[in-house]
């Protein structure tokens, strides 16, 4: 792959005594969509405040485009579009005020891409920011992030507040970015989200990161669950017999049952009997973890986390 | 418009140094005007009892309220004039850092292209551009009263009183942005530049009657400002440097503070 443009080592933040993030390595590739997923508290904001040099590591470093986030922080944020998790705006400002203001600060503003993001988000940039609602100020974010079409994009849970129309022309914006070769950052607690728009899913909770996977590859150890409906009840023992199929449980002709990975086998078998109609549950993220836990706790060292 | 963090913190403060200025205004003009409706009664009564040790330990010491330098020097200069530009200060200086990171704006700011340096420095340049601003006013204020009043002030001596008000208003909201900056708690910044200012009043002018106070009057911040003494006296240079020295010690303390810690969501 192409040069790293974020590469942690051992980087690890205590507040006190409370557990930020412990021995974060992991990297993103140029280019790359990187999705962060992890329960609420397991160390995203943590991990992108660090990088954003607001906060300091307790242990280890952080690298932007190579160059150190602590010692070189102000070339690096020059290319550098991000949007916090708890957005504060200035609440006196107008949206057009505020993004020329930030924009200013950030140097070589685009009014003209600014008009262009507003008019995609719908984003009225006219009224005072304390007027807007919350999905509205994180509008305003997000366009004060994409709009100086920074190298790397560092979002913090970015969909939160938008509504499925607008976070479906999120979605567009980080798709245009991946194709002019920009790199996201996003953390997200929704699966979905991540799962839409990232190549690389790095998973933390507790403040460690249990995984980083393609998240094709996720999606094949991925659990879902799965409902059937029959016109007529098919033989149980076809169903369980099956691989990767698991929980098979019928009530009357309605069938339910986990899969692992792909459907392919369930969905032939199926064929075989008048379907009338086939749910698939999106796989939570506690699932995912599920499977993640398991793996840990086959693993002896165990129980560090008993004081945190 | 919206240049910088430093433009934008005049912009902000626009409207409340509006109203700032108008009290000041009122009060300095105000204040001189009460100096003719004197005139022509017997204060006799009242210069005694401005002899009293009462009135000397609130104020500081004792005025002939006949004289233009006194009437200045009995209340608006020992204690509104303080009381003005330290809470001025301190407001401006604890609303400008601690007060954005407070909103969280500080977040959006300092990931942008800029160092914490650059920010602490536009933002304290900004409050000196504040409390200057306002001693203009004040300045102004007392022109046009002791004008007014005839009561035949050179506006060079003015402009010293306003000048010695300037830099303890200087001195307290450095006191509060440093330790707003270095700590992160504005709160905390502000109340001790409060208490420090009260306990240090009390000490400079209680010590005139207690005479067991007097060996500590030095460590008070308002030993170093004249006051009614500047009028007629004229500035002491060796004030001024204390308290110059002190603000900018405060002033170090707090950029290097400022570096070095956590910022808060
Ligand atoms: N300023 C802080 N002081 C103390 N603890 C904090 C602070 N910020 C975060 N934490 C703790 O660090 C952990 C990780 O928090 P955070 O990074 O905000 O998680 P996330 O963004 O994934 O929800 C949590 O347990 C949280 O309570
Ligand atoms: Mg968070």
């Amino acid at each position: 792959m192409s040069e790293p443009i974020i590469e942690t080592r051992g980087l690890t933040k205590f507040y006190g005594k409370n557990r930020g993030i412990i021995d974060l390595d992991f990297g993103v590739s140029e280019g790359e969509v990187f999705g962060y997923l992890g329960p609420n508290g397991a160390g995203k904001t943590t991990t992108i405040r660090t990088l954003l040099d607001l906060i300091r590591p307790t242990d280890g470093e952080a690298k932007i485009f190579g160059k150190d986030v602590r010692l070189d922080g102000e070339e690096i944020r020059a290319d550098i579009g991000y949007l916090p998790g708890e957005l504060a705006l200035f609440g006196d400002m107008t949206g057009e005020e505020t993004l020329k203001y930030l924009g200013n600060v950030k140097g070589g503003l685009n009014w003209n891409y600014v008009e262009e993001l507003a008019d995609r988000l719908e984003a009225d940039l006219s009224k005072t920011v304390a007027d807007l609602s919350s999905g509205n100020k994180q509008k305003l974010g997000l366009i004060q992030a994409f709009m100086s079409e920074p190298r790397l994009l560092i979002l913090d849970e970015p969909t939160s507040g938008l509504d499925p129309l607008m976070q479906q022309e999120f979605f567009r914006l980080i798709e245009e970015a991946q194709e002019n070769g920009q790199t996201v950052f996003a953390s997200s607690h929704i699966l979905p989200v991540v799962e839409r728009i990232c190549d690389r899913v790095g998973i933390i909770r507790k403040g460690e990161l249990v995984a980083v996977e393609e998240i094709d590859d996720l999606k094949e150890g991925m659990l879902r669950s799965l409902e059937l409906q029959f016109a007529e009840r098919p033989p149980e023992e076809r169903f369980i017999a099956l691989p990767g199929v698991e929980e098979v449980n019928f009530e009357d002709s309605r069938l339910r049952c986990k899969v692992v990975g792909k459907l392919d086998d369930l969905i032939k078998e199926a064929a075989n009997y008048e379907v009338i109609n086939v749910i698939s549950h999106e796989p939570n993220l506690e699932e995912i973890f599920l499977k993640y836990y398991e793996r840990e706790e086959e693993e002896p060292e165990e129980g560090g986390e008993a004081d945190a | 418009m919206l240049k910088n963090v430093f433009v934008k913190i005049l912009r902000d403060k626009r409207k409340t140094f509006a109203w700032w200025s108008l009290g000041v205004l009122f009060i300095t003009i105000w204040y001189s005007m009460m100096f003719t409706s004197i005139e022509g009664i017997d204060v006799s009564a009242v210069n005694q009892m401005m002899e009293s040790e009462l009135i000397r330990g609130l104020l500081g010491g004792a005025y002939d309220l006949t004289t233009p330098e006194g009437w200045l020097g009995a209340e608006l200069l020992p204690l509104l004039g303080p009381l003005i530009f330290i809470v001025f200060g301190v407001s401006f200086a604890t609303s400008t850092l601690t007060g954005e990171e407070e909103k969280g704006t500080l977040n959006l700011l300092l990931t942008n292209p800029i160092t914490r340096v650059s920010v602490y420095l536009q933002k304290y340049s900004a409050m000196i551009v504040g409390i200057l601003a306002l001693g203009l006013v004040f300045w102004f204020g007392n022109i046009i009263g002791t004008t007014s009043a005839n009561m035949g002030l050179s506006f060079l001596s003015l402009a010293e009183v306003t000048f010695s008000l300037v830099l303890l208003g200087l001195l307290f909201g450095t006191f509060a942005l440093a330790l707003g900056a270095a700590t992160g708690k504005g709160g905390l910044g502000k109340g001790l530049a409060s208490a420090v200012g009260i306990i240090s009043y009390l000490l400079n002018s209680m010590s005139e009657i207690v005479g067991s106070l007097e060996p500590f009057r030095p460590v008070s911040v308002f030993h170093y400002y004249g006051g009614g003494e500047v009028l007629s006296n004229g500035i002491d240079f060796g004030d001024v440097g204390i308290l110059l020295a002190g603000t900018v010690g405060l002033f170090a303390v707090g950029l290097y503070g400022f570096q070095r810690r956590d910022i808060g969501t």
